[in-house]
């Protein structure tokens, strides 16, 4: 019976070898032929423990990083804000309390009442130094910045005062802000 | 032992098993690794980033508000002593800079446009030798500029006026 397919030869007569077959395979899981071949269920799961405990592990350092360097400057930023917060609270309540009768929501009459000519200074100069003014400490998470105020009468309108903050850094000359607010003495509401 | 190799060639070729081993392996162990390095990475950058904005935003909202109060004080100060019924203008409702504020910030009085109504419909001022005193909402905007943009932050207020004795002239006695 003549074959099909015949043999292929050179023309030398020898036949030609059979190419063996080229194995493109990744996984070959066959612990019954090829045992040191692949990975195996075991090998799958150690990699894959130590593929998530590397990642956790690095999570957890670059999130430690990220709260240690990153944040810092948020962190300031808010301590910042906070200590402006309770600064202007402060002076607010002693400006509130300034002149104040204690018998009810009434005050006595300042002095300055009627003054036009400015400087208009004589209220908030009054009042000025009834109130301490001490330096503002910020909490260690702003300790490269040094906050600063500067406290003066207004010299344009009568009963108020004017408060400002400065943020630096002390290796710079340029603040970073320079905020203004001011104080109104309700107690000039009660000139006559 | 070395297998046994039908054509000569295939011996110079690495065995094919060992690569995909290798390969499996480094699939499996590397590449979820950088992934999840990669998108942790990247979730930290926008956590820290959207944290800084907010930290930022925050602190200009801060700025702006003092600007208003700023101006609300201003504003009561000079009822007591400027404002009053008897101008044709009685509050500067222009945008008045607060000095030596970097960034620049100013306020502006909103409303009320007039202290005492209008001439059509005057408001009756409660004296101050009572203690009924007057109601007046204020409205006052904080505006604080960094380069081209504005931030601007509004504060309503309801001061208790009164008229002394002397006429044409209020007195602020108390914020409600």
């Amino acid at each position: 019976m003549a074959k099909l397919f015949p043999e292929k030869v050179h023309l030398d007569g020898t036949s030609r070898l059979q190419k063996s077959r080229n194995n493109n395979q990744i996984f070959k899981v066959l612990p019954s032929k090829n045992k040191h071949i692949g990975s195996s269920i075991v090998e799958l799961l150690l990699a894959t423990t130590l593929a998530l405990t590397a990642a956790s592990v690095s999570a957890q350092m670059i999130s430690r990083l990220y709260t240690s360097g990153m944040n810092s400057r948020v962190a300031a930023n808010s301590a910042v804000e906070v200590a402006i917060n309770n600064d202007l609270a402060w002076y607010r309540q002693q400006a509130v309390n300034w002149r104040r009768n204690l018998s009810g929501l009434s005050y006595g009459v300042p002095p300055g009442c009627g003054e036009t000519t400015p400087p208009v200074t004589t209220m908030a100069s009054d009042f000025l130094v009834t109130v301490p003014t001490t330096t503002i400490s910020l909490p260690s998470s702003a300790s490269g910045y040094t906050l600063s105020r500067a406290i003066a009468p207004d010299n344009s309108v009568s009963g108020a005062v004017i408060i400002t903050y400065t943020l630096t850094v002390p290796s710079t000359t340029t603040p970073i802000f320079v905020r203004s607010s001011s104080l109104y003495l309700p107690a000039a509401g009660w000139c006559p | 032992m070395g297998g046994t190799y039908q054509n000569p060639i295939d011996r110079r070729r690495k065995p094919q098993a060992e690569v995909s081993a290798d390969s499996g392996f480094v699939l499996i162990l590397v590449l979820p690794v950088a992934m999840l390095l990669m998108m942790t990475a990247l979730s930290l950058v926008t956590r820290s980033n959207s944290a800084a904005v907010a930290s930022a935003q925050e602190s200009r909202a801060q700025a702006a508000r003092m600007a208003a109060e700023f101006g609300l004080n201003q504003l009561m100060a000079r009822i007591n002593t400027d404002y009053n019924c008897a101008n044709d203008t009685p509050l500067d409702t222009d945008n008045i800079d607060i000095d030596d504020s970097s960034p620049s910030a100013s306020y502006t009085i909103t409303s009320p446009l007039d202290l005492c109504g209008t001439d059509e419909n005057p408001s009756t001022v409660q004296s101050c030798t009572g203690t009924d005193y007057t109601d007046l909402p204020v409205t006052i905007s904080g505006i604080l500029t960094v380069g081209s943009r504005t931030y601007t932050q509004e504060i309503r207020r309801t001061l208790s006026v009164c008229e002394p004795e002397d006429a044409n002239r209020l007195r602020v006695r108390a914020i409600r």
